[in-house]
């Protein structure tokens, strides 16, 4: 369901922005790179789709650090206001999304799609694709969990996001992990990036909702929880998807944006933060 | 295990804001200096621009004789300079455990780390007993306690605490100042403490400094500041 | 290509007076210009209403929009608020969109009918373009007239710090209400005119992107000076212009503009994020009449009473039964160890927070229940233990912003009767020149506070606090850490206050403050008044001393 697509999107935002306190709108073009990297593998280098999918993971990795050291990090050694960092990061957003138009032009790009099946279970009718997307956040948020638990490295990452300057106090060169959150959180957006590539093909365009539904998770599950990122972007596929049943389609995107203007409103911190 | 620590006609603030306007100071290995003054007269400025988490704008800094002055707060713990800043820092998400093992992470031989842990629990029963308790959920001055605790992680030289009795109960004010004065005796620890709890910390101190609208104005023995009155004179 | 320069104009100025003035950064401006295209589009064309009253349909309806976006911006702010209006910008845009009986959808709305005037119908750029540059400068005389009245100096004010503003007397709700509403109005009337000159009007043209350029326009131009979004209006449009020499397909040639937008933007931030033109500032000490009122004339204050006041947080109680009377012609102290309640205390007197229990009076008013800024004109002002000085306005705008009842902050007299508001701004250029001499910084008038150095910045906020005209002044802290020349310099100041008759309550750590200026003091020990005597009393009691160095 796409509540999975969104709780993985909500889970690599809150990774950067809880380390790194960055809003970054960029997420969205960088999620898009990751599906053309995909593509591009696929289509032009006639790799396996297997092998595409981890091309399509990389070049989100790299564009993400790459995003934080070219843009970001100046902006930080400058000691501007995250206000600042934030509308930066919407200049990047423009720049990036077009330059994807620019270099690979306005077509949708599709891959020959893997032989899908559909299942019925109970009442549900579920398609592999489907599938693939929950298992996919089964296994990455599980697989985050444990790194984030259990390697040094990964509870440095915690420690950042929960106390960034007890982090410097102990010692954790914030700077360094800094670049590897934003690898890390562009890494994970890079896989529903190209589930959608797969299933609807990918567009230029495809950032921009992308980066509102990952914030959309994070406000609605709370601002700084990982946790909550998580259950934010399944409560709102599941929102979406109770809402599709009785809202003409066209209004359906915007039912995620009522949503945020509704918890904004009411619950700022969100169901699960405590900033 | 001890370490001196100096700084020369410090100058540190914020924008044009000069709030430590010229200290000298002297912490001799293995002792304990008090930081005396009122709020505003710099202390916490002061025990920033010394850990490196603030560029002095003057003056320098000097760990066991080495110019230290203004480096990077991750290298001054890899060479044995902790600070417990003000405001009992933990990690609230995360476990007791979880905590002590980031107080350790500049530590890489794991058995070290398991000893270490074993004596901070041994001095903080209370943090063995909830060892698996989120931090955020501990009382203030367990949270006290566990900052000490991930300052000793990685066995300092020396040990520059922040106001450690704020907010506290006197009672476990006490037990802070006691914990540290036991890490100096037993660990040779050298600890630079600054505090506002004249009554607490100056039994601990072997030598005291008053700190004034950024100057020092007093650095000598503690027994004259006992007189509390005399003390208001000097505040 | 001028007609969509002078259209730029107008939603760059509106735009910076959102963001830039009041530092609301609302995010929604294109949706504002699609709303007064739209409206603009259905009653013209579909309605057959004829100019300009779908023009003014469109400022009410916009202006509406504004007014209840402004609303969620009231409880939220910074990037909060940037996110939500991003949001409403979108939600906007689908209902544009989606409405498909009202909007057409996606095919839009076409063959909008032109404007006629005198019979000559505006259907060719050069004949639409008189028009577009008539109207295009009244809507930027409205922006510019309230960005340089007191009104815009406040709105600036608001957006260096909301507590101090509140605390000088202002009522920062319709401020941001009013602000939103002539933003939106401005854009909306752009939208008309795009509707008329383009005839068809659809969703695309009404994005978040576009939003973005004017946001990069707005901010190359710099932010807090209108002409600046002109400048900024008119580089960002001609930049495209530039890329005809390229040669290139027309999407693509679109989508290089972009990326060039964000690059500016990017750039622009990185490097000068000010913008290009520097703020202008509202007023200037140059233009000060000669005469100078007296600062300390005597006044009739009253005493500042809070009775039996409770005020918890959470499990925690910060104050508990204070009863606290602070009596004219003297200078009460408040001491206390950390976290005694001393600044709790304050906010408690002064409308910051609200007591759980109890009442604070003043000439023989309760004042339980109101604003700060409503305090504020009831004759009782404070001061901040951290400053919060408007840092990007001059030392004499610190000052002027404060002085109480202005008409000029009052939107109506800014446009309907300037001329008294240009009087009453000469009258207080003077008030303002006398008290920045009174605390000794007349010299410095026309410096950003930003500038000054700390013992400067702790007497300007002397000189703010005196300049909101209240009787009852209660400083926090208003001396700590200035060195003991600079204090010299300083104490006979509040001294004269004193003498003047009005009632002055000082927080201080530094007891020798508190021993030369206060005949009364007060020791405040976990929220409670613990004793009240005189300096000498209370310091020489060795029970207290004791809890002092708790």
């Amino acid at each position: 369901m796409n509540g999975s697509h969104y709780a993985l999107l909500g889970l690599a935002f809150a990774l950067i922005f809880g380390t790194t306190r960055i809003t970054h709108f960029a997420f969205g073009p960088v999620y898009a790179l990751s599906a053309y990297g995909c593509w591009f593998a696929a289509a032009k280098l006639a790799a396996p789709l297997w092998l595409a999918v981890v091309a399509g993971i990389a070049t989100g990795a790299v564009a993400g650090a790459l995003t934080y050291l070219v843009v970001y990090r100046p902006f930080e050694r400058k000691g501007s206001p995250p206000l600042v960092i934030l509308i930066a990061s919407l200049g990047l957003f423009i720049l990036l999304e077009n330059a994807i138009g620019v270099v690979f032009g306005t077509d949708t790009k599709v891959v020959p799609a893997p032989p899908s099946g559909v299942f019925l279970w109970g009442p549900l009718v579920i398609t592999s694709a489907q599938i693939a997307q929950i298992v996919a956040l089964v296994v990455i948020a599980g697989a985050l969990g444990a790194y984030l638990t259990r390697t040094r490295f990964g509870k440095a990452v915690l420690a950042m996001t929960d106390n960034p300057e007890m982090a410097r106090v102990i010692g954790i060169d914030t700077r360094r992990l800094s670049v590897v959150a934003f690898a890390l959180g562009s890494a994970i957006a890079a896989v529903p990036a190209c589930l959608i590539l797969v299933k609807d093909g990918a567009t230029a365009h495809m950032g921009f909702i992308a980066v509102f539904m990952a914030f959309v998770a994070v406000v609605v599950g709370g601002v700084g929880s990982l946790r909550g990122a998580v259950a934010g972007g399944l409560a709102l596929g599941l929102v979406e998807s109770t809402g599709m049943a009785k809202i003409p389609t066209e209004w359906q995107n915007s039912i995620a944006f009522v949503l945020l203007f509704v918890v904004l409103l009411v619950r700022p911190r969100g169901l699960f933060g405590g900033r | 295990m001890s370490v001196s620590l100096a700084c020369t006609a410090l100058v540190a603030g914020y924008g044009k804001k000069r709030v430590v306007d010229g200290v000298d100071l002297d912490v001799e290995a293995g002792r304990i200096l008090l930081l005396l003054g009122h709020n505003g007269a710099g202390k916490t400025t002061l025990a920033r621009a010394l850990f490196g988490l603030l560029a002095p704008e003057g003056g320098g800094v000097r760990l066991g004789g080495a110019d230290i002055t203004g480096r990077a707060p991750a290298r001054n713990v890899a060479d044995g300079f902790a600070f417990v800043p003000q405001g009992h820092g933990v990690f609230r998400t995360l476990t007791v455990e979880d905590n002590l093992e980031l107080g350790g992470f500049v530590e890489h031989d794991r058995a070290q780390l398991a000893a270490r842990r074993e004596q901070v629990f041994a001095m903080f029963p209370i943090l063995a007993e909830r060892r698996a308790q989120l931090a955020g959920t501990m009382s203030g001055g367990q949270q006290q306690m566990l900052a000490v605790g991930i300052a000793l992680m990685h066995a300092p030289r020396l040990m520059l605490l922040d106001e450690p009795s704020i907010g506290l109960a006197p009672n476990l004010v006490e037990k802070v100042m006691h914990s540290v004065a036991e890490i100096n005796r037993t660990l040779g620890t050298t600890i630079l403490i600054i505090e506002q709890n004249v009554k607490a910390s100056l039994p601990i101190a072997h030598r005291v400094a008053v700190l004034k609208t950024g100057r020092k104005i007093y650095d000598g023995a503690p027994g004259p500041l006992a007189d509390h009155v005399k003390l208001m004179e000097l505040f | 290509m001028l007609v969509m320069v002078s259209l730029y104009a107008i939603l760059a100025s509106s735009f910076n007076l959102l963001i830039g003035y009041a530092g609301l950064f609302a995010l929604s401006h294109a949706a504002f210009f699609g709303v007064g295209a739209y409206a603009t589009a259905i009653l013209a064309a579909k309605l057959g209403v004829p100019f300009p009253w779908p023009m003014f349909a469109g400022i009410a309806i916009t202006a509406a929009l504004g007014i209840a976006i402004a609303l969620p911006a009231l409880r939220i702010g910074g990037d909060y608020l940037v996110i939500v209006t991003l949001a409403l910008q979108i939600i906007v845009t689908a209902v544009l969109l989606n409405w498909t009986d009202l909007t057409g959808g996606t095919d839009g709305i076409r063959a909008i009918p032109r404007i006629e005037l005198a019979g000559v119908k505006l259907d060719t750029p050069g004949t639409f373009l008189p028009l577009a540059l008539v109207i295009a400068a009244v809507c930027f005389a409205i922006a510019g007239r309230l960005g340089a009245s007191p009104f815009g100096r406040a709105l600036k004010a608001m957006r260096e710090n909301e507590a101090a503003t509140q605390a000088i007397g202002k009522n920062i709700v319709a401020m941001k209400l009013s602000v939103f509403a002539i933003a939106a109005a401005l854009a909306s009337v752009a939208g008309s005119l795009y509707a008329h000159y383009v005839t068809f009007v659809s969703a695309e043209g009404f994005t978040v992107e576009l939003t973005i350029y004017l946001l990069a326009m707005v901010i190359v131009g710099g932010t807090g000076n209108l002409v600046g979004s002109l400048v900024g209006a008119l580089i960002l449009a001609v930049l495209p212009e530039l890329l005809k020499f390229i040669d290139m397909p027309s999407d693509i040639a679109d989508k290089v503009r972009q990326m060039l937008y964000g690059l500016l933007l990017i750039v622009m931030l990185r490097l000068r994020p000010q913008g290009l033109l520097p703020e202008s500032a509202s007023a200037h000490h140059y233009d000060a009449p000669p005469e100078r009122p007296p600062v300390d004339t005597p006044v009739a204050a009253a005493a500042l009473e809070g009775r039996s006041l409770e005020r918890h947080f959470g499990g925690i109680v910060a104050v508990a039964g204070l009863d606290i009377t602070i009596e004219p012609g003297r200078i009460t102290g408040l001491i206390g160890p950390n976290g005694a309640g001393k600044t709790t205390a304050f906010n408690l007197l002064t409308g910051f927070l609200q007591p759980d229990r109890g009442e604070v009076r003043y000439r023989g008013r309760s004042l339980n229940g109101l604003k700060p800024h409503q305090i504020v004109h009831q004759g009782v002002a404070r001061s901040f233990q951290d400053l919060k000085l408007f840092t990007a306005l001059t030392v004499l705008e610190n000052v002027l912003v404060a002085l109480p009842r202005q008409r000029g902050d009052h939107l109506a007299y800014v446009y309907f009767a300037p001329w008294l508001v240009r009087r009453e701004e000469r009258d207080n250029l003077a008030r303002a020149m006398a008290i920045l001499e009174f605390v000794g910084l007349g010299a410095r008038a026309g410096d950003l506070a930003a500038d000054l150095s700390y013992a400067e910045e702790k007497l300007l906020v002397v000189a703010r606090l005196l300049a909101t005209g209240a009787e009852a002044l209660l400083f926090d802290e208003p001396l700590s850490g200035l060195a003991p020349n600079a204090l010299a310099k300083v104490l006979p100041l509040f001294k004269r206050l004193a003498q003047s008759g009005r009632t002055l309550c000082i927080i201080e750590h530094n007891l020798d403050v508190i021993r030369e200026l206060c005949d009364r003091v007060v020791f405040l020990d976990e929220g409670r008044k613990l004793a009240e005597g005189s300096a000498e009393d209370l310091m020489r009691d060795p029970e207290l001393s004791e809890r002092y160095f708790k």
